[in-house]
């Protein structure tokens, strides 16, 4: 799977869009994506991942919280990510739940969580799954080849999970490689193995049911009785083959008899027919006597034939003559009538001149008035044309004055503006100015409040110290006057115990007097030096308290006072701001820093604005310029306009009121002129139709007169031809016409006549011939008796079948005997193979499904050769990242007779020479030693054609457990992959490995929102 | 003009978590003592000071301390340049100052730079740069490749060379023609970072850095002074030295090799794990990468060896190649058949191989299998 490109849209920390070009890497197959702590590094491959499984790539962040926080409300969270697959390019986009503003109205609702997959081809996207997330997670996997939780174990190693590969569990490590390696297919030959084994114990069971029913069908109970039965049914046919030889001769024997007596029968019944035949002729002999008579009549009637047709056709012709007759009469009546009328049209034609000359006289007059006419038509014309230019003129006048306007308003506008930023721009030192005071007040107020605090707690102090001292004081009044008094005490024992020896008249050992009016008495006794001591001890020592009491309050009190002052001082800089509360300022600061960001703007853009101004100017005096022109047009239009009109006022007054309208004039000319010609014409046609009546009239007449002439001689033929026929009859011996008439025949039936005369003779003549030849055949022969021949026929065939029947009866029980021997012999055989190939499968079953030997299946045996080859090159590369100390390899353990095992790992440590668990590897020797593996996974992977591709690896952290060494080791067995073709791509924060990698994708995070850009060399 | 040529300190290096500061220290000594000796009037270091951009503040120190004694006591100018393992803004910190108090360094790649004169000869410093720090700096965006940046340096240089003065040119790059070692970071940045060594061949003189052996690059006036020390265990072979160069007023320069003796070597061992338990050779504190050459794993071989060679950096047993317990199919498993397959395994899983007749039914039975899944 190589990535081509990645479009983000409030996704993480990325508000806005961004898109990812991997063609920007300009062909390096080895980038860094780097970036600061939670800059979004590993979002981008949460996108990544996300786009394709709906899961983020540690699986550990949920996807519906992948909104950005920074992004705009209306924006909506998307992911979008174009992959190539071998030769093919997909596209997919997603977007998860997600709250988005209601396009009508305040407030939010919810949108569902989408998905759409594309495949990308010369440009045209094909749609392979749409709108459902779970039908795109289907397709996904199925063209990736694999799950988003094995995609996490080889493709992307997500942070702080990429030893799972490493650490997983023997079963889920299977579930890899089988995805990977496709290897379930030896699983299935197992299955196959164990399937054949059934199917063949199924087999040989229905044979064995199969060979039974055959012995049961013959009615025997095992194999071994078929013989006996075989030859006892041999024995038998030949018995029967015998006896139907027999039989056979004595059918042949009776058939031979029946035949004869057919032949004779057949002869003397032919005897009988010829007599018959010939009897029937004779009988009609004198009916074709009668015919003879009757043909010979006809032939005579044929010669008087011509001399009848002759007077036939003269009659005919004086009918015809007859009937012309008339016809012409009726002709010539009707010419005379037609003559008569055309005569009286003519005279009414002669009568119409008077009005001729009337329209001629008119017709002259209306051509003088034309020309006049037409000169109205103009002028009319010219007012119409004058008008519809003045109206287009109005309404371009009308629109100059409108610009002119908008032009005019422009320009106020854009003044004014000029006006506000001049007056910005001006303001803008003040401003600065202002910004420089507050922010010294800030930092006052800031002060301030720092020693009011200081303040406070200095005032504390001072009264703590005051109030020790007080207590000092009272201390040390009291253990003074502790002193005093036990001094006191002191003095008056002392005194007492003088007085007790005070005798009177001796003199006071304290004051000489030698009276003692008042010895001291006390009621204490003395006390002893110790208190004494102690008294003075704590006298002095609360002295010394005091002193130090004293000290400390003065101190404090100096410090106090210090801490005042300053606070006094700064009360005084800020006056009564010193109220104002701390946020104020800051934003007072940030109004004074904008408003002087305003008038710094302002300043940018006057001089364009001011540019904008004259330009506006300008053009206001130009719309003027053709506004002005349009209206001196217009004036002159107007003025065109009223000449025409005038023109046309006074045409209109020379014409006649009926004239005026264009047309009318010619209109009546033609009308008169038509008239005119159609008077003329009646005439002469009137004329032409007289003439030629009187012609045809005169015509008809003469026809009339030669007609008569021809019936005349018509008539005389006629009786000629009668005359001659009469003769003719009497010459051919007939007696008068009728009798010629009867005699007639037509040809064909004199033909028929003759015919039939022939026939009769040829037909007697063979007749004769016929019985000469019968009598001569059956001569001497007898009549046989067939009936009983055939019956003697018929029971000679019947015991011939039957004798059949017999024989093939017992040759088919031989023949089924035979075979079902054959068929048990050849189901034994079978049965043999099956058995032998029965025992083979099972063993290979048992073997394939690891139930013996060393109870490893099929599958999972290739696994392990598979998982050893990873191991191999993965090992390679560990040695190298780990200086030669660790390899890794399969744990085979001892005795691990669970099916289930032999997949797990574990470590080989040359400085102890003892194996170890994977999982007590250090945090940076996992890392080195999951990075080995998925970079062994892939090498296997690559080197197998046609199946899934792992053609790109991601790592994302990590580098930060190794040390230097380890470090450089891992970059450049990472370097070395460069030369395999794949695209590695690696997350780190280090600052030494992006000093080592050149083509990086640097994450920039800002206070709206992150930013990614690639930068190469 | 007798003057010293090195470079590859890799001050603050570690190697296998052992930190050869020490090591580095002690030959830098040996270092004051040549200057002492030869007397020199220049000592040239060809780049990578540091092994980090960022080095740690021991290797600063000692980098301070030992310019401090050749620049300011024994009076003796130093000529620097920043390798590809330099941060050229750090190193180069001061630089300006310096200059008038005999320690030139050239750290950023310069438009103009100018030559350091040194009696009769000059010498242009060229530091290290990759190609999109080159455009920019050189203002040229054809450059793609190193030999591209040398190019545009040594022209330059030349552009800027004082007539009648001798061509010193110092420089670190991947020169066509040296070996290199496992210790030498890639330089291949978009394209090979190789530079012809022709280059070079108009000028008197080339001091360059980066590959890690003591060699010549194609010329015998073409050189590499090679590494302070042996910084992996590809060099345990190599003889690291300062080269001592003598370049007469006319006529070719002269070099000579002054070797270091260092306190700890570094070497590879090789025999069996009691064997070596029992006798060291050589001494025992040096850094060694030991290959054992014991049948089967050891329990504990690196601790127990540690006790008698405190220094060991590495072992490496020839084991991984073979072991007895699993047999991995050689070719891609995919690609055998699944006949092969099933053989393979079922003399693995019962010990036995499969006779004809077993083999011509799996054949069949799989055959059939596997046909109607491609049919799926």
């Amino acid at each position: 799977m190589k990535p081509l490109r990645l479009v983000l849209q409030a996704f993480g920390p990325y508000a806005a869009c961004q898109e990812l070009d991997f063609a920007d890497l300009g062909g390096q197959d080895f980038f860094l994506i780097h970036g600061p702590t939670g800059a979004g590094k590993t979002s981008l491959l949460d996108g990544l991942s996300y786009a394709l499984y709906g899961e983020t790539s540690g699986g550990m962040r949920e996807a519906k919280d992948m909104r950005s926080h920074f992004a705009d409300p209306t924006l909506e969270t998307r992911v979008r990510f174009e992959f190539q697959l071998g030769t093919h390019i997909y596209r997919v986009d997603r977007c998860p739940e997600q709250m988005v503003p209601k396009q009508r109205g305040g407030g939010q609702k919810k949108q569902s969580y989408i998905a759409n997959l594309w495949e990308l081809e010369a440009g045209e996207a094909t749609p392979l799954a749409t709108e459902k997330p779970t039908a795109v997670d289907a397709r996904v996997i199925e063209l990736m080849g694999f799950k988003a939780s094995q995609f996490r174990q080889v493709v992307l190693l997500p942070q702080g999970r990429f030893q799972e590969f490493m650490l997983a569990g023997s079963a889920e490590r299977q579930a890899i490689l089988q995805v990977l390696f496709q290897t379930e297919r030896y699983a299935r030959i197992a299955q196959a193995l164990a399937d054949e084994e059934k199917c063949l114990k199924e087999t040989m069971r229905t044979t064995l049911a199969e060979s039974q029913q055959l012995l049961e069908q013959v009615g025997v109970d095992s194999v071994e009785e078929l013989p006996g039965l075989i030859r006892e049914a041999e024995r038998r046919g030949t018995l029967l083959k015998g006896e139907q030889e027999k039989v056979i001769q004595a059918a042949a024997a009776a058939a031979a008899a029946l035949q004869e007596g057919l032949r004779a029968s057949v002869l003397v019944k032919e005897l009988q027919a010829a007599e018959a035949e010939r009897e029937e002729l004779a009988s009609r002999a004198q009916l074709m006597e009668v015919r003879r008579t009757e043909q010979e009549r006809a032939l005579r009637a044929e010669f008087i034939l011509p001399p009848a047709r002759r007077l036939q056709e003269a009659q005919d012709r004086t009918r015809d003559l007859g009937e012309e007759e008339g016809r012409l009469a009726e002709v010539a009546g009707a010419m005379t009538r037609i003559f008569v009328d055309a005569e009286e049209k003519l005279a009414q034609a002669d009568g119409q001149e008077i009005r001729r000359e009337e329209l001629r006289r008119s017709i002259a007059r209306l051509k003088e008035l034309e020309p006049k006419l037409v000169a109205l038509e103009e002028s009319r014309k010219e007012v119409r044309a004058s008008a519809l230019e003045r109206g287009r003129l109005e309404d371009d006048v009308s629109e100059h004055r409108r610009r002119t306007e908008l032009a005019g308003q422009e320009l106020s506008r854009l003044q004014v503006q000029v006006q506000e930023l001049r007056t910005e721009t001006d303001q803008s030192e003040a401003r600065e100015h202002l910004l420089y005071l507050v922010k010294k007040q800030r930092g006052q107020r800031d002060e301030l409040e720092r020693y009011w605090m200081q303040a406070k707690d200095a005032k504390e102090a001072l009264e703590d110290a005051e109030g020790s001292l007080w207590a000092a004081k009272d201390e040390r009044g009291t253990a003074h006057e502790a002193q005093q008094r036990i001094l006191a005490r002191r003095q008056e024992a002392q005194a007492a115990s003088l007085a007790r020896h005070l005798e009177s008249g001796a003199p006071c050992p304290v004051c000489g007097s030698t009276e003692h009016p008042l010895p001291a008495r006390s009621a204490a006794d003395l006390p002893d030096e110790e208190s004494i001591q102690a008294a003075r001890d704590r006298d002095d020592l609360a002295e010394v308290s005091l002193a130090r009491a004293q000290e400390n309050a003065t101190q404090r009190l100096i410090a106090y006072e210090g801490l005042r002052a300053r606070t006094d001082g700064l009360l005084d800089a800020l006056g009564d701001l010193a109220q104002q509360p701390a946020e104020r300022f800051a934003a007072q600061e940030a109004e004074r820093r904008t408003d002087l960001e305003r008038s710094r703007t302002s300043a940018t853009r006057l001089p364009s604005v001011e540019l904008d101004v004259s330009a506006a100017e300008n053009k206001k005096t130009a719309t003027n310029q053709v506004l002005d022109a349009s209206l001196l047009r217009l004036e002159e239009l107007r003025t065109r306009e009223t000449e025409a009109k005038a023109k046309v006022r006074f045409l209109e007054e020379s014409l006649l009121s009926e004239l005026r309208a264009p047309g009318a004039l010619s209109t009546r000319r033609e009308q008169a002129e038509r008239e005119l010609a159609g008077s003329e014409r009646e005439l002469q046609e009137a004329r032409t139709a007289r003439d030629a009546a009187q012609a045809q009239a005169q015509g008809s007449g003469a026809r009339m007169e030669a007609h008569r002439e021809r019936m005349h001689d018509g008539q005389a033929e006629t009786s000629r031809c009668e005359i001659e026929l009469d003769e003719a009859i009497a010459a051919a011996r007939f007696r008068d016409r009728s009798d010629f008439e009867l005699a007639r025949r037509t040809p064909e039936e004199q033909a028929t006549m003759v015919s039939e005369l022939e026939s009769f003779t040829a037909a007697l003549q063979s007749a004769e011939d016929r019985l000469t030849r019968a009598q001569e055949q059956a001569l001497g022969i007898l009549t046989p008796d067939l009936l009983s021949l055939k019956t003697s026929v018929e029971a000679a065939q019947t015991r011939l079948s039957r004798a059949g029947e017999e024989l093939g009866q017992v040759q088919g029980e031989l023949a089924s005997f035979q075979r079902v021997k054959r068929t048990l012999e050849a189901k034994d055989r079978e049965i043999a193979l099956l058995d032998r190939r029965y025992r083979v499968l099972g063993k290979l079953t048992r073997a394939a499904k690891g139930e013996e030997g060393s109870r490893i299946s099929f599958e999972r045996y290739v696994q392990g050769a598979i998982l050893d080859e990873v191991l191999v090159s993965a090992s390679e590369r560990l040695r190298k990242m780990s200086k030669q100390r660790y390899a890794l390899r399969r744990a085979l353990g001892a005795g691990d007779l669970r099916r289930a095992g032999g997949l797990d790992l574990e470590v080989t440590d040359t400085h102890t020479g003892r194996p170890r668990a994977v999982s007590t590897l250090s945090g940076g020797e996992g890392f080195l030693a999951s990075l080995a593996l998925a970079l062994g996974l892939s090498d296997v992977v690559q080197r197998n054609s046609g199946g899934i591709r792992l053609d790109t690896v991601f790592i994302d952290e990590g580098f930060g457990s190794l040390d230097q060494e380890a470090l450089d080791l891992a970059l450049r067995t990472l370097e070395e992959l460069k030369q395999g073709g794949r695209l590695v791509g690696l997350i780190s924060h280090l600052e030494e490995v992006k000093a080592r990698i050149p083509a990086r994708l640097e994450v920039i995070p800002g206070p709206g929102g992150s930013r990614a850009a690639f930068k190469v060399g | 003009m007798r003057f010293l040529h090195t470079s590859d300190w890799h001050l603050g290096k570690t190697l296998c978590n052992a930190n050869l500061l020490e090591d580095q220290a002690h030959a830098l000594e040996q270092v004051i003592a040549m200057i002492k000796d030869a007397k020199p009037k220049a000592f040239v270091i060809a780049g990578d000071i540091y092994d980090r951009a960022v080095p740690p503040k021991e290797a600063v120190a000692l980098l301070d301390e030992f310019l401090g004694r050749v620049v300011g006591e024994l009076k003796v100018p130093v000529l620097m340049i920043a390798g590809n393992h330099d941060s050229p803004e750090r190193l180069g910190f001061a630089a300006d100052f310096l200059k008038p108090q005999g320690l030139h360094v050239v750290g950023l790649l310069e438009d103009e730079p100018e030559p350091v004169v040194i009696g009769d000869a000059a010498f242009h410093l060229m530091p290290y740069a990759d190609p999109a720090t080159a455009r920019f700096a050189l203002g040229d965006e054809g450059i793609r490749t190193h030999h591209d940046i040398l190019t545009a340096q040594l022209s330059r240089a030349w552009g800027r060379h004082p007539q009648a003065k001798r061509f010193i040119a110092v420089a670190h790059a991947f020169v066509a023609g040296g070996l290199s070692s496992e210790s030498e970071l890639g330089l291949a940045v978009g394209g090979s970072g190789e530079v012809d060594a022709k280059l070079f061949a108009p000028a008197d003189y080339a001091a360059l850095g980066h590959l890690h052996s003591p060699q010549d690059a194609g010329f015998a006036h073409v050189r590499y002074a090679g590494s302070l020390l042996k910084y992996s265990a590809s060099e345990a072979t190599h003889l690291k030295a300062i080269t001592l160069v003598e370049l007469p007023a006319k006529g070719k320069a002269h070099t000579e090799p002054m070797p270091f003796a260092p306190r700890r070597d570094l070497r590879k061992l090789r025999g069996a794990f009691e064997d070596l338990l029992r006798e060291a050779t050589g001494n025992r504190e040096d850094y060694l990468f030991v290959e054992l050459t014991d049948p089967g794993p050891v329990l504990d071989a690196m601790a127990r060896l540690r006790r008698v060679y405190p220094n060991i950096l590495g072992i490496q047993t020839g084991l991984e190649r073979s072991s007895p317990d699993f047999e991995p199919l050689r070719s891609d498993p995919r690609n055998l058949d699944p006949e092969s397959l099933f053989q393979t395994f079922i003399k693995e899983s019962t010990g036995e191989n499969l006779s004809e007749e077993e083999l011509i039914v799996f054949r069949e039975v799989a055959g059939k299998a596997l046909l109607n899944r491609s049919a799926e």
